[in-house]
């Protein structure tokens, strides 16, 4: 897709691939025949700029047909770089400016409780997202709502577009962060889909406090020479040559 | 009729607010209330007493109340959230425009005591900016209410309209232009009074310093029609346009920057039509205002009836002697 575009967000897809997988393949109650169906799970992809990971898990999961996923980022495309629910079936949410999400998924999962209804709300959120105030604000109203039917799911890979989280503005330690605002943490390893649906499996949402998953990625993961060098990775189109590499070392794995 | 003589409950037009809910929550199940610390200050106490359940106070935080107004929305809720004009707008202002607007969610927002409701606790909590950015905002609705009766009545227009809107809460005139029977329809102005050498074009406690301007042009025998134009965003541009074949001569008067608000939209409209008329917004200067109490500071710019009545009268003067007015 960013391939074709010849522009776009590429190490962040690559990040939170195997969540998204996780999510839409084992754990999300949700109806692709159906994309607004009331009960279904909700999920918000708060750093929306790794929508290119999420189109291509919604196409697969059968949410609209994959040959729309050649028009990425074109002429009033469906899919454009951050997502738009205005456009695309099966988004519960506009994404895109950092630091949004997880006020959005407090609203649906208070929402769900007013009504007393049985969906769970899903969120993946950026570690250097989590420099945003607004972010602070809902972590704090969740624990202090009892939002037990809300799981945030951190893509830790640790690099921001201005260097490693740590250089940029340090977050760390972030399990005792989110546990002081009254969350329940689990560390899991991002890149291990079966753990990930396990680790999400495993969480009582009929508890009161919200959950917190950090997972343990790498930008640009699944392709070494990326990789290896993931912040060269945040937006960058790769050449002919960078992309007869990539593609060779995924279809061998 | 002297505040002193009004009703005490209709002495704060945020009691409409309040009022409004009330009543609207006993017909609508899915109708939630999101405030910032400000269930006291948005007069929903009322309404809290009722339905606790359909409140929700996140604290002193408005970019998350905003978040979660749009969350609430996404999920089917219709949400009115209100807090201080200042905060709520321009604290929020990015999610605002990217989640409620963005979406075109069914969030309502009420900005209160914006304008010089209190122009002595600083400029701080000064909001003459609010009419400006929410109008720039795609999917978004306008209302400025001129009295208790038009805002009870305008939070139930907001309510029945699909989309979100902006309620603008000034402080209550001396007396209401409306009563009881007031019903408001978006995108419609009322013509209270008719005359042909100059059109008052009022909004919020400033509709009724524009008839007692009126009453003040009379003795000047200066004849002046005085709309009251609630809804600034649509604009009753049927009304403007047929004022503008009559009349030349348009004094706009709101407690708010001369830069983007009443003045601005229906100069904006008069530039695309009619481009022959005059527009004189008559408001705060851009500047950020001086501390003190609220009748004196609205002395200060003028925002009176003698000073519309002044200002109209310099208009008029200008305009037949061929100056800039």
């Amino acid at each position: 897709m960013v391939k074709c575009a010849g522009e776009g967000h590429i190490g962040s897809p690559m990040s939170i691939v195997e969540i998204l997988v996780a999510l839409y393949f084992a754990v999300l109650k949700v109806r692709p025949e159906n994309p607004e169906w009331a009960d279904r799970d909700r999920f918000v992809l708060s750093k929306g700029h790794g929508c290119g990971a999420l189109y291509a898990v919604l196409a697969r999961r059968g949410f609209f047909p994959t040959a729309w996923l050649s028009t990425f980022l074109q002429h009033d495309t469906v899919l454009p770089g951050h997502p738009d629910r205005q456009r695309l079936p099966g988004l519960d949410a506009s994404t895109g400016s950092l630091g949004h999400g997880l006020s959005l998924a407090v609203g649906m999962a208070m929402a769900a409780r007013i009504d007393r209804r049985p969906f769970r709300v899903y969120t993946v959120l950026g570690d250097g997202e989590l420099n945003e105030g607004m972010i602070w604000e809902a972590a704090l109203a969740a624990s202090h709502f009892d939002l037990g039917n809300l799981v945030a799911i951190i893509d830790h890979n640790g690099v921001q577009i201005d260097g490693p989280t740590s250089a940029v503005m340090s977050t760390d330690p972030l399990d005792d962060k989110w546990r002081s605002f009254g969350w329940r943490t689990i560390a899991v390893d991002g890149h291990d889909v079966e753990a990930l649906r396990d680790t999400m499996a495993s969480i009582n949402t009929a508890a009161a406090r919200p959950t917190v998953i950090l997972a343990a990625t790498r930008k640009a993961h699944g392709v070494s020479f990326m990789e290896a060098c993931g912040l060269d990775w945040h937006y960058r189109s790769p050449t002919e040559d960078e992309f007869e590499r990539a593609f060779a070392e995924l279809a061998a794995t | 009729m002297t505040a002193l003589q009004m009703p005490a409950h209709e002495r704060d037009i945020r009691n409409a607010f309040g009022d409004a809910l009330v009543e609207l929550g006993e017909v609508s199940a899915e109708l939630v209330v999101a405030v910032s610390d400000s269930k006291l200050s948005s007069k929903v106490a009322e309404f809290n007493d009722r339905h606790p359940e359909r409140v929700i106070d996140v604290g002193i935080a408005e970019q998350n109340l905003i978040g979660i107004a749009a969350g609430l929305a996404l999920t089917g809720k219709t949400v009115f959230a209100a807090a201080i004009a200042n905060f709520i707008v321009m604290r929020a202002y990015e999610p605002l425009r990217t989640l409620i607007g963005g979406m075109c969610l069914n969030v309502k927002i009420a900005g209160m005591s914006a304008g010089l409701s209190y122009p002595y606790l600083g400029h701080s909590h000064v909001c003459l900016e609010d009419l400006a950015i929410t109008r720039v905002i795609p999917n978004f609705t306008v209302l400025y209410p001129a009295d208790y009766w038009d805002a009870r009545a305008a939070v139930q227009a907001a309510h029945d309209h699909v989309g979100p809107v902006y309620m603008r809460f000034g402080r209550q005139s001396e007396r209401n232009v409306f009563d009881e029977s007031r019903r408001f329809v978006i995108g419609k102005a009322d013509v209270l009074r008719e005359g042909r050498d100059v059109v008052l074009i009022g909004a919020g406690p400033m509709t009724a310093a524009c008839c007692d301007a009126a009453a003040l042009l009379d003795k000047a025998g200066v004849r002046a029609t005085v709309v009251n134009l609630s809804s600034i965003k649509p604009l009753d541009e049927e009304l403007l346009a047929a004022l503008a074949a009559t009349t030349r001569t348009m004094l706009t008067v709101e407690e708010h920057s001369i830069i983007g608000g009443l003045g601005s939209a229906v100069a904006e409209f008069m530039c695309r039509r009619a481009p022959n008329v005059t527009v004189i917004a008559h408001g705060v200067p851009d500047c950020f205002t001086i501390p003190g109490p609220r009748s004196t500071v609205l002395d200060h710019y003028r925002l009176t009836a003698a000073g519309v009545c002044e200002r109209a009268l310099l208009a008029l003067r200008r305009r037949d002697s061929d100056e800039w007015a």
